[in-house]
């Protein structure tokens, strides 16, 4: 299969073809770009939800119940 | 010359007429009209189909010369499944060349199931909606993309991961510039599907 379809639309003119090499490096740029975004809001996330543990245990010492701190901790 | 003056255009069958022209010259059609072998002319109004492109199993998807000075704001509608659960993303296009400069903002809200988040990316693409494999729509409304102004990207997309989930987003392309062509790219694997592009009448 091609890896691209071009579609001129004033003409009707369609062109399937395979990327070119600046497409191909754009490609793998795009997809190692994605694969870092996934790994920083994983990071971040693993962050936000060791926070949050961290929280809610400080919380519980002081003597809230699960359900108060529901209320403090969004 | 001569000038046929009537109020009403009725078929000696029909029960009711099927024009009536009031005094003003306005005419109101009632019933069935079939324009199917006519050429109706005139500033169509309101939505204005441009074009319809059908792709299986493709990397990238680009429509050229799709944006022009006949429409200021454009509707594209998309429906496609995937190889792999990946978004959906787009880069404006001139001239049959992507624009992969860093200009795209993108503020994103996602919803998945109780989870909500969100995001401001600047990048060289912007992502429209998350997206499954399973059958996947996206409403996209581009503002300004011919004109040399600053192109904006409102978009609502239904992604099939976990059956519904969804995104909204909103792009800037922060340079002014005009474009007449965009290309639609999965950030991994492939896409089938159709990409409906409408412009809208401003009106005769």
């Amino acid at each position: 299969m091609a890896d691209v379809i071009e579609i001129n639309v004033a003409t009707g003119k369609r062109i399937e073809r395979d990327f070119t090499r600046e497409e191909q490096a754009q490609r793998e740029a795009d997809i190692a770009a994605a694969i870092q975004a996934q790994v920083d809001a994983d990071a971040a996330e693993a962050d936000r939800v060791a926070l949050r543990a961290s929280a809610e245990s400080k919380l519980a010492a002081l003597g809230l119940t699960v359900d108060e701190i529901a209320t403090v901790l969004p | 010359m001569s000038t046929l003056k009537t109020t009403n255009l009725q078929h000696p069958s029909a029960a009711s007429p099927a024009i009536v022209l009031d005094a003003d010259g306005d005419a109101t059609y009632s019933g069935v009209h079939d324009f199917s072998a006519a050429t109706v002319t005139g500033a169509p109004q309101g939505l204005v189909h441009i074009n319809t492109t059908t792709f299986s199993a493709v990397s990238s998807v680009s429509l050229n010369d799709v944006f022009t000075s006949d429409y200021e704001n454009y509707l594209m509608l998309i429906k496609w499944t995937a190889s792999a659960i990946s978004d959906i993303t787009v880069r404006m296009r001139v001239s049959g060349s992507d624009n992969s400069a860093s200009s795209y903002v993108r503020q994103r809200l996602l919803a998945y199931a109780t989870s909500v988040s969100a995001a401001r990316t600047t990048g060289t693409s912007s992502t429209l909606s998350n997206a499954g494999t399973a059958l996947n729509s996206l409403r996209a409304d581009i503002f300004n993309p011919f004109t040399s102004e600053v192109t904006g990207i409102v978009a609502a997309g239904k992604s099939s991961e976990s059956t519904a989930s969804m995104n909204h987003s909103v792009t800037t392309h922060d340079v002014a510039s005009s474009f007449d062509g965009i290309t639609v790219f999965p950030l991994s694997g492939t896409i089938t599907g159709t990409i409906r592009i409408y412009g809208y009448s401003n009106g005769a």
